[in-house]
């Protein structure tokens, strides 16, 4: 083997001499937990202020309303309809408002280490409740837009322009609600995977413990938009590299793990406290 | 022993990432997590006055950090929406510091790979060995997992014509690796674990392989 120029650079994190006693006094301080907490928090301050300008952009909406000048013998039902149309509107909108405040105090709870699946258990009975009422806000909405088109007697173009304008709003609502959903969805998934056993559980793919973690994460495909330019064939590539490294790293850390009857038992041990986890 | 000027950050995919993945394949057999989290990136970043510093850089460059995750996976031309998103980008990766390098180049910046040297639970056992006559230091050791001790674990920036050199280079200089390991934990010689051959080494520490460090500063 060529010899190589060797250099030590470290970093005194907590203070210029180091003892075991002292390394293990601040083993419970983990920094890289701190910082990834941090971090969340902060992007997490980022996407409120974000998606608070889009509710403000909501609330300053104006209804189109030139229309009234120039209808006919229906302009009172017409005015009639569109005025239970907004108060439709409204209503989704106050709905959905609720829920974003509901889902990022519960992310930011999430993030601060609560992290309660009775609690999760609460938002997802919650979410369908509001999936349902939506829906029927929806409903509501095609069939009075229906009523009014009957009722339209001239400038159908206006009608069209008046149509698309709640169209995009109702659609602004609906990206307002899954963008919360996706975001609260992601933190819970993400928070999971800080308990160390996750690594395991997706070994096998045959075992009861794989298929545990399916629902969820097919759970999450929607909430992500499709790439451009992917290049079909590289994630099989990348997979044949990485299992490639994966048997270097197996090949050199194995030497001695199956001649330890200590690490033998270790991982006995963590493999009953997965299996312990995932009956209860 | 110098002082370091560089910081590396590891990111560790989540669930969340193989999620995203599966949504951009569907028809692709992907990897489990284990394998989606083995070869990961170590991105090497200048050594910032504080936490706070080193969040505003990795907040800077993780817009470029999680393209070239995604363009591992799904190609070079791949572009997404999520990139933007620094919330996604930490749901999707959880990151890990390391500041003890050892450093097998003529500087950083022609490091172009890395190994980590990580603790195992048998390095675990031997501090709650050496402590046993310290109640309140077992307290704290029963409480701890070997990923705790793992955190900021060493890391040897060495770069590897092929692969199947780390091997024979682990086994030829796993002693100063070990010593730039234990320093991390205790400067005491005298404490450490008697270490003289490879398959000792072996049995406390494992070694993970990063072919990709790729450098913001």
């Amino acid at each position: 083997m060529e010899p190589v120029t060797m250099a030590i650079i470290a970093t005194a994190v907590f203070g210029a001499v180091t003892t075991l006693s002292v390394f293990i006094r601040q083993l419970l301080l983990s920094r890289d937990k701190n910082m990834n907490d941090k971090a969340q928090s902060r992007a997490l301050g980022q996407e409120t202020k974000e998606l608070e300008k889009l509710r403000k952009q909501m609330e300053t909406n104006t209804r189109f309303d030139s229309h009234y000048q120039v209808l006919g013998a229906n302009k009172d039902a017409i005015q009639y309809i569109d005025q239970k149309i907004e108060e439709i509107l409204s209503k989704k909108f106050a709905l959905i408002k609720r829920y974003s405040q509901m889902t990022l105090k519960e992310s930011s709870g999430i993030i601060g280490g609560d992290q309660l699946p009775e609690r999760k258990a609460v938002c997802d009975l919650l979410r369908q409740e509001i999936d349902h009422e939506i829906s029927f806000y929806d409903s509501e909405l095609q069939q009075l837009q229906a009523r009014r088109a009957s009722m339209w007697d001239s400038h159908s173009e206006l009608q069209m322009y008046l149509l698309e304008q709640e169209k995009s709003r109702n659609e602004k609502l609906d990206v307002i609600y899954q963008t919360h959903t996706g975001m609260l969805e992601k933190i819970y998934m993400r928070h999971n995977d800080n308990v160390e056993h996750v690594t395991k559980e997706t070994i096998d793919a045959g075992t009861k413990s794989f298929k545990y973690l399916l629902g969820p994460l097919q759970l999450l495909l929607q909430y992500f938009q499709l790439s451009s330019g992917i290049a079909p064939n590289r994630a099989a590539g990348e997979k044949a590299s990485r299992k490639n490294i994966s048997d270097i790293e197996r090949d050199i850390n194995n030497d001695a793990t199956i001649n330890s009857r200590d690490e033998l038992i270790d991982e006995l041990d963590e493999v009953e406290e997965l299996a312990a986890d995932l009956t209860t | 022993m110098q002082h370091s000027q560089w910081e590396i950050i590891i990111l560790k995919p989540t669930k969340v990432f193989l999620s995203f993945l599966a949504s951009q394949l569907p028809d692709v057999d992907l990897p489990d997590l284990s394998l989606l989290q083995t070869d990961t990136t170590a991105y090497a970043i200048r050594k910032q006055v504080d936490d706070e510093a080193t969040l505003d850089e990795i907040e800077r460059h993780f817009s470029f950090m999680f393209r070239h995750e995604i363009c591992r996976w799904l190609g070079d031309d791949a572009r997404n929406k999520i990139e933007g998103s620094f919330l996604d980008f930490l749901c999707c990766f959880k990151f890990e510091l390391h500041s003890q390098i050892v450093l097998m180049e003529s500087s950083i910046k022609e490091g172009q790979q890395l190994l980590c040297v990580k603790p195992r639970s048998v390095l675990l056992k031997w501090m709650k060995s050496t402590v046993e006559n310290q109640s309140d230091l077992i307290t704290i050791l029963d409480r701890v997992k070997v990923a705790d001790i793992a955190e900021n674990a060493t890391v040897v920036v060495k770069n590897f014509k092929q692969l199947s050199e780390v091997k024979p280079f682990i086994q030829h200089y796993y002693r100063p690796i070990f010593k730039a390991e234990m320093l991390r934990m205790c400067d005491r010689a005298e404490q450490w674990p008697d270490v003289d051959t490879f398959q000792t080494f072996n049995r406390y520490f494992s070694v993970e392989i990063h072919t990709q460090l790729i450098h913001l500063h």
